[in-house]
């Protein structure tokens, strides 16, 4: 299949891009490297776009004729997100439009796009399953939102196939410790930032509250290795030719894990003290989020397979062994 | 897993001495039928609101299923109240800006339900049957956290009523089930079981 991945140099997007040319698909990367690198799609075609210049993507997608496209791109972070909220609505929703457009324009019949978690926002009784009500706390998880909307339009205006794939945390790197992910000095993302602390490269690992009302006080997520994510995508790709329904999909492992129950996994694998400094909670932070995966096991096989330890080893092995990552 | 919540029966309002009955003696019979109800379905797990008009309708449910009933503050109804007197929005519609100095906003109320809930799915098994004996607000947030809406659809809940949800992960109908709601009992029919909704009951 001819698969269009915008974001493929980005974290997910590489691993997927991997797996898809594993699978003997045809992939064209597009990509303006705000944050993805070139070095991680090294063994297919690259064109350095912006998604907001529809013009560049124009002529990508007339060039290439994509029959399916995965949409990666977007700015991702919630915190970052109350900052800059324009920004955010910008490159997450007119990009996103612009590649729909795109898509109708040249008959794309498959898209998967990247949803999160986020779209779920709080209060909420986990495990959350895609019928739950959306309840977004930041623009971020407001533009995912809008965008599944936007593509449930599209799709129902050209009959193109979609899943809008909600992933929980994704952490982890490739087991070789080829890929993995770039995480520098502003990043929030658990895993590499407690690492960072955990080698010196930051005084103290912040932990953004201890007075959730979980057992450990600390909050509760649901982290899932890059590796299977990346799987779910080439999985729910070639499922929906089997024209099944469209609609959300949660990729999760189901399992919730605090906070200090993950640096203690890190302890284990590295053999070292991660200094840790407790600071208030932060605003639009759920104290609590997990995945029901169920439906993306009955609707397209998959299921999670790397455990929790798993996840930290590779993000570990990764991080230690390419030491540009946290920069 | 399934879960019974069950409202406190009723009770005196208004001042009263610490160390009295907190129930009316019509709320404490309203809660022996509803433990007689409860016992027949051999619940495996009793908690309870701290609040005593709830403590003692789970005193009472403990007498009757032979359950220690355990105090989950989680289960209290919303503290909605004015320190000062004056008079406040209802809290469904002001959801999310800050109450008074020690109440708490809807928003705040519903995370609390849905950590205590999240709790209980985590630790699920097929055959617990949980009585959670708790408030009106709590029926409400329960139901709003499934179903959203907001706040255009509020509960009835008469004292003592039970509403009966079952959770069943992965369950492709819908993670849960309904099964009854405000099932209460009408005094006269205590000993054959009989439950009417409480509409007719007032009727
Ligand atoms: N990582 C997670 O835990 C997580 C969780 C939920 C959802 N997501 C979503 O998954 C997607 C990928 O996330 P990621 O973790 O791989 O992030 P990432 O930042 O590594 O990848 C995003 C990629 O998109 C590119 N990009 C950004 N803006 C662009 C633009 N305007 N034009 C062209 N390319 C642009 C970046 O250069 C990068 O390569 C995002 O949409 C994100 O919102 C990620």
């Amino acid at each position: 299949m001819r698969v269009l991945v915008t974001g493929g140099a980005g974290y997910v997007g590489s691993f997927t891009v991997r797996r898809l040319l594993a699978a003997g698909h045809d992939v064209v990367v597009v990509d303006n490297l705000s944050t993805g690198r070139r070095e991680a799609v090294q063994r297919c075609r690259l064109h350095v776009v912006d998604i907001l210049d529809i013009a560049g993507m124009g002529s990508v997608f007339e060039d290439f004729r994509p029959e399916a496209v995965i949409h990666f791109a977007a700015l991702k972070s919630s915190e970052e997100s109350l900052r800059d909220i324009s920004t955010y609505f910008s490159v997450n929703l007119t990009g996103t439009q612009n590649v729909l457009t795109l898509c109708a324009r040249t008959g794309v019949e498959r898209f998967v796009f990247s949803s999160s978690c986020a779209v779920y926002g709080t209060p909420q009784i986990c495990p959350v399953d895609e019928s739950a009500p959306v309840r977004p706390e930041s623009p971020y998880g407001e533009t995912k939102y809008l965008c599944e909307r936007m593509i449930a339009s599209y799709a129902q205006a050209t009959g193109m196939h979609y899943a809008n794939l909600r992933y929980f945390n994704a952490a982890g790197a490739a087991d070789d410790a080829s890929l993995g992910e770039y995480a520098g000095s502003t990043a929030t993302q658990l895993l590499p930032v407690a690492i960072r602390a955990t080698l010196g490269l930051a005084p103290t690992l912040r932990i953004f509250g201890n007075d959730y009302p979980t057992t450990d006080g600390t909050a509760l997520r649901d982290y899932i290795h890059v590796e299977d994510l990346a799987e779910a995508h080439v999985r729910v790709l070639e499922g929906l030719q089997e024209g099944s329904e469209s609609g959300p999909v949660n990729l999760g492992r189901g399992r919730p894990v605090s906070v200090r129950e993950l640096i203690d996994v890190l302890r284990d694998v590295s053999g070292k003290e991660t200094p840790v400094f407790m600071a208030p909670r932060r605003p639009g932070d759920p104290g609590l989020s997990w995945a029901e995966p169920g439906l993306a096991l009955r609707r397209f096989g998959w299921r999670a397979e790397r455990a929790l330890d798993h996840i930290v080893r590779t993000a570990w092995n990764w991080h230690t062994s390419a030491p540009a990552s946290l920069e | 897993m399934h879960l019974y919540l069950l409202r406190h029966a009723e009770d005196r309002s208004g001042e009263h001495d610490p160390h009295q009955d907190r129930l009316t003696e019509r709320g404490r019979r309203q809660a022996q039928a509803a433990a007689h109800w409860l016992a027949k379905r051999r619940p495996t797990e009793l908690r309870t609101s701290v609040l005593p008009r709830a403590r003692q309708t789970a005193d009472i449910v403990a007498a009757h299923t032979g359950l220690v009933a355990r105090e989950d503050p989680r289960l209290n109804e919303i503290v909605w109240a004015s320190f000062e007197g004056e008079l406040l929005p209802h809290p469904r519609e002001n959801r999310l800006y800050p109450p008074p100095p020690g109440a708490e906003s809807w928003h705040v109320f519903m995370t609390r339900v849905a950590t205590c809930m999240s709790e209980l799915c985590h630790q699920a098994s097929e055959d617990q049957r949980i009585v959670l004996v708790t408030h009106s607000g709590f029926f409400d947030a329960v139901n709003e956290l499934l179903c959203g809406g907001a706040s255009r659809v509020e509960l009835l809940v008469a004292h003592a009523g039970i509403t009966h949800w079952q959770y069943r992960p992965g369950d492709s109908g819908g993670a849960w089930l309904l099964h009854q709601h405000n099932v209460t009992f009408a005094p006269q029919s205590l000993l054959d079981h009989e439950y009417m909704s409480a509409a007719e009951l007032s009727a």
